[in-house]
């Protein structure tokens, strides 16, 4: 395939970038702020609502909108089961057991 | 729902790692197991407070990280066999759970891989952004160790060593987080190797329900950070952002303005909210 051609070409750069903006992200305060109170209260309030956003804004067009196109799909029941699960148990196991039940159960009837 | 709750609840740590999912993943983990395994932070938020200790050191950093290690080790597995699937190379999944060392980075990065470089790059320094957070708490319990040695430190920094560490108390210093550190990175990447290797023995029939496995994963890890009300409601504007930009906006630019809008009222609906 094409595109992983490309993906593997970006590989090596990708990856160290990536290592390189993670490091600065957790080195950066630990050797240069020794007092992280002085941070601005509005940004430290801003960062704690990051990982939430970031990781719903990065799941949500994968599930409900993959190749840019929105559709509304039989497999969406899958991740609806899901999140249901997610937010009755709050562990990571049984929501994505229970996902894949209904995804397999669903395939296996031909359904999704 | 009822067991574990109250267990995960003491466990917490006040401060922004409750807003981080592996942490309370992995509280939940250590609430249903392992009990004993937890003494250095059980002791300090328990009853047994009182009673003096010693300092935790690096021995009280590995048996507090033990039972992380299956949640690490198991979202290693999925991470190298998904790797895979998106065009990723063995080899570069390896280097990437070696030198990134992000569960949430590093996923996002399949999740986008296709987007290309900018978008990736992009995803990995929204999510970098809540290492500044804790890098900053945790450096001041590291009071008098030289800048060189804080900066080697910086590299355990993780959901999980983070919270460990501020659960462990100030006593805790440099070599409990050494510690807890090696009991992490080790079935991070066994995990990842593993998950490499046995990706591709899996039947092409399984392939579709396999791809499936990291949206599912990730929408396990959105509930898990979205511990409050407002969070939640950020969630879902980001997610709404999310689908709308990809639909209508060419390239990567969802997560950024999904990203970053979506946070940035999360202060302002906490205070309507409650």
């Amino acid at each position: 395939m094409n595109a992983d051609m490309i993906a593997d070409m970006n590989a090596p750069l990708t990856i160290a970038l990536m290592a390189l903006i993670t490091l600065a992200c957790r080195a950066i305060p630990m050797v240069a702020l020794s007092d992280p109170e002085r941070l601005p209260t509005w940004l430290r309030q801003w960062l704690e609502y990051m990982p939430p956003a970031v990781l719903a804004a990065t799941v949500a067009p994968a599930v409900l909108a993959p190749g840019g196109e929105f559709a509304l799909r039989p497999d969406l029941i899958a991740f609806a089961v899901c999140l249901f699960v997610a937010v009755r148990t709050r562990q990571i196991l049984p929501p994505v057991l229970a996902g894949l039940a209904v995804l397999i159960i669903g395939q296996n009837l031909g359904l999704m | 729902m009822g067991a574990p709750a109250p267990a995960a609840q003491r466990l917490n740590v006040p401060g922004p790692q409750q807003a981080h999912g592996r942490q309370q993943m992995a509280d939940v983990n250590q609430a249903r197991g392992s009990q004993q395994a937890v003494s250095p932070e059980q002791a300090q938020t328990t009853e047994q407070a009182q009673t003096p200790q010693k300092e935790p050191g690096w021995r009280q950093g590995i048996t507090a990280t033990i039972p992380f290690t299956i949640t690490v080790g198991a979202l290693g597995i999925v991470f190298g066999a998904t790797a895979g699937t998106v065009g990723l190379s063995g080899a570069a999944a390896f280097a990437m759970s070696v030198f990134v060392f992000s569960g949430a980075a590093q996923f996002s990065s399949l999740g986008l891989w296709h987007e290309g470089m900018a978008a990736v790059l992009l995803a990995t320094a929204l999510l970098g952004s809540r290492f500044l957070l804790m890098s900053a708490s945790m450096a001041l319990r590291l009071p008098g160790e030289p800048r060189w040695k804080r900066f080697l430190l910086a590299n355990t920094i993780i959901d999980e060593s983070y919270g460990l560490f501020m659960a462990a108390g100030p006593g805790a210093g440099a070599s409990f987080l050494l510690g807890s550190m090696a009991v992490l990175y080790t079935p991070w990447l066994l995990g990842t190797w593993l998950g490499v290797k046995l990706g591709p023995l899996v039947p092409a029939s399984w392939q579709l329900t396999l791809e499936a496995i990291f949206p599912l994963v990730f929408l396990v890890l959105v509930v898990l950070t979205s511990g409050s009300r407002a969070k939640a409601v950020v969630a879902t504007i980001a997610a709404a952002l999310a689908v709308a930009c990809a639909v209508w906006l060419p390239g990567g630019w969802g997560l950024l303005i999904a990203g970053v809008s979506a946070s940035a009222i999360g202060p302002w609906l906490a205070r309507r909210l409650t």
